[in-house]
């Protein structure tokens, strides 16, 4: 019955719990939007690493007879080009091969002595199977040195990784969480206990409690919004300079870090979530003190 | 209108502070609750106001019976009730007005200047008219128990509870006070009024809800018992 827009409130303004409180809320934030961000990036970059790669896939031919090898790798490219599931397929110049062998071994480092097997790589038609073991065998018949990498067995060790690197970053964001709720139900009993009088004169004169309620769930529902979109903001900045660092890390190694819009307006979302878990925890340690008053 | 029926009423696992208290208040009807210190005045008052359940017997406000009700049920009736608390019990954050006030926003009302005018006009009835905007804690004991009084009074309460509302005042003030509970009480407020002050007592000529030991007697008006009126003031 206490409406909010009447200009009486029966708590005063104080700020027991009040000021710390948004900041830590806010330091929950961070860490919170750092975890599901990272999930998703990680989630976008094993999508798109594993879609690139399970889209190709690699032939080498290794063999000291250069002709030999020439002879292998057309053969090879031959019965590639001829198969339905391949869109294309090229054999590697070397130049290609020594500016993907020098991010590991160094600028200059690729000699003419090193002994590099040719390599063929073929683009597969997404969606597409393609049944390696019967490949295998129809390429070794006509290159027995060929060796074929259909890159499964990584993109299945990637997607596990990604999986449970995503998994943890979801318990973080619930442990978090927990967390936080623990904090608000440890500031809501602390200005409780401090306005304990006032609320007891208030529930005598029969305020609802609801009514009681509702002053400390506008509260806490503030103080969740200003720590919230201070820890957004701080973990917006976190990940740009993240981003900003990391650009040119392994550069065509490694897909990048991005998130799509979906995950960016989710990002944008938590604020309004933290502020809703603020106000209803609020509520709820409210309404539990309130029920032992008569 | 209020009815209580064998109440018994003890904290925790000690012994009844009251015992088998039985009476039933009538509407408009203006008692005195007297007693010793340790007699019980404040256990009963508490039950009066609602803040105790009683440990046994049946307790009934405003035809609910409040031993059974739910917790929901009880604000509405508590806002039925004023009452003046020995210790005033102010919202110190609160200036004179908004105290006042105060009832009357937890009972709904919104037209807030239309009742800051009104508790207004009472401060100034209980000699607080130079007060409005000041802080309970700057008041004067006489001068919290007049805003306490206005706070209880400012809804017109089916039933006014209180405890020792002269005790801090001086004899003018407190006839003053007096005057304003008998003005409610004729206009249909069920009156209690704790005290110590015996001779107000038989001044104001009412009956007497008399505790002694946690045991209750009533004791009709002086004047005529078998239909009790209020005195003049």
């Amino acid at each position: 019955m206490f409406k909010a827009k009447s200009s009486i409130q029966f708590l005063p303004s104080g700020k027991e719990g009040g000021g710390i409180l948004p900041w830590v809320i806010a330091v929950m934030t961070y860490l919170s939007a750092l975890s599901i961000g990272s999930g998703f990036a990680l989630h976008n970059m094993s999508d798109l690493w594993s879609s690139e790669l399970s889209q190709s896939m690699t032939i080498q031919i290794s063999n000291a007879d250069d002709e030999s090898v020439a002879e292998q790798a057309a053969s090879v490219l031959e019965i590639l080009k001829s198969m339905p599931e391949v869109t294309s397929a090229e054999l590697l110049s070397d130049d290609k091969i020594t500016s993907l062998l020098e991010p590991w071994l160094g600028s200059g480092n690729v000699t003419d002595d090193l002994p590099i097997p040719a390599m063929i790589t073929a683009q597969l038609v997404p969606n597409r199977h393609v049944d390696i073991i019967a490949l295998e065998g129809k390429l070794h018949a006509v290159a027995p040195d060929a060796k074929l990498d259909g890159h499964q067995q990584w993109v299945d060790q990637l997607l596990k990784l990604s999986a449970t690197i995503q998994a943890t970053s979801g318990l973080a964001v619930v442990l978090i969480m927990l967390t936080t709720v623990a904090i608000i139900v440890f500031a809501t009993n602390a200005r409780l206990s401090a306005h304990k009088e006032n609320i007891e004169i208030v529930h005598l004169m029969g305020a609802e409690d609801s009514a009681i309620s509702r002053e400390f769930k506008n509260r806490f529902m503030i103080y969740g919004f200003k720590g919230g979109v201070g820890g957004l903001v701080a973990a917006i900045i976190t990940i740009i300079v993240f981003y900003i660092l990391t650009k040119d890390l392994g550069d065509g190694l490694t897909p990048k870090l991005t998130l799509n819009l979906w995950q960016i307006l989710t990002l944008g979302l938590i604020p309004f979530a933290v502020s809703l878990l603020s106000m209803v925890t609020a509520d709820k340690a409210v309404r539990k003190a309130l029920i032992k008053m008569m | 209108m209020i009815r209580f029926e064998n109440v018994g009423m003890r904290y925790g696992m000690d012994s009844e502070i009251l015992k088998d208290i039985s009476f039933e208040l009538e509407r408009g009807s203006f008692h005195f609750l007297t007693g010793a210190s340790g007699a019980g005045k404040s256990s009963l008052l508490k039950l009066l106001y609602l803040a105790h359940r009683p440990s046994r017997g049946l307790t009934s406000f405003f035809d609910v019976n409040t031993v059974i009700s739910t917790r929901a049920a009880l604000p509405k009736l508590r806002r039925r009730i004023g009452v003046v608390f020995q210790e005033f019990r102010l919202l110190e954050h609160l200036t004179a007005v908004e105290n006042v006030m105060l009832p009357m926003v937890l009972a709904g009302e919104v037209k807030e200047e239309r009742l800051k005018e009104q508790s207004k006009e009472l401060l100034s009835w209980v000699g607080l008219k130079d007060k409005f905007e000041a802080r309970p804690s700057t008041l004067s004991g006489g001068e919290k128990q007049r805003l306490a009084i206005a706070r209880a009074v400012i809804g017109r309460p089916d039933l006014l509870l209180a405890d020792e509302p002269t005790g801090n005042v001086d004899p003018e003030m407190a006839q003053r006070l007096m005057h304003l509970f008998v003005e409610l009480n004729k206009i249909g407020t069920t009156t209690v009024i704790a005290t110590h002050d015996i001779s107000m007592v038989k001044h104001m000529n009412a009956p007497e809800l008399r505790l002694k030991n946690g045991e209750l007697e009533l004791i009709p008006a002086a004047g005529n018992a078998a239909n009790p009126t209020v005195g003049e003031v």
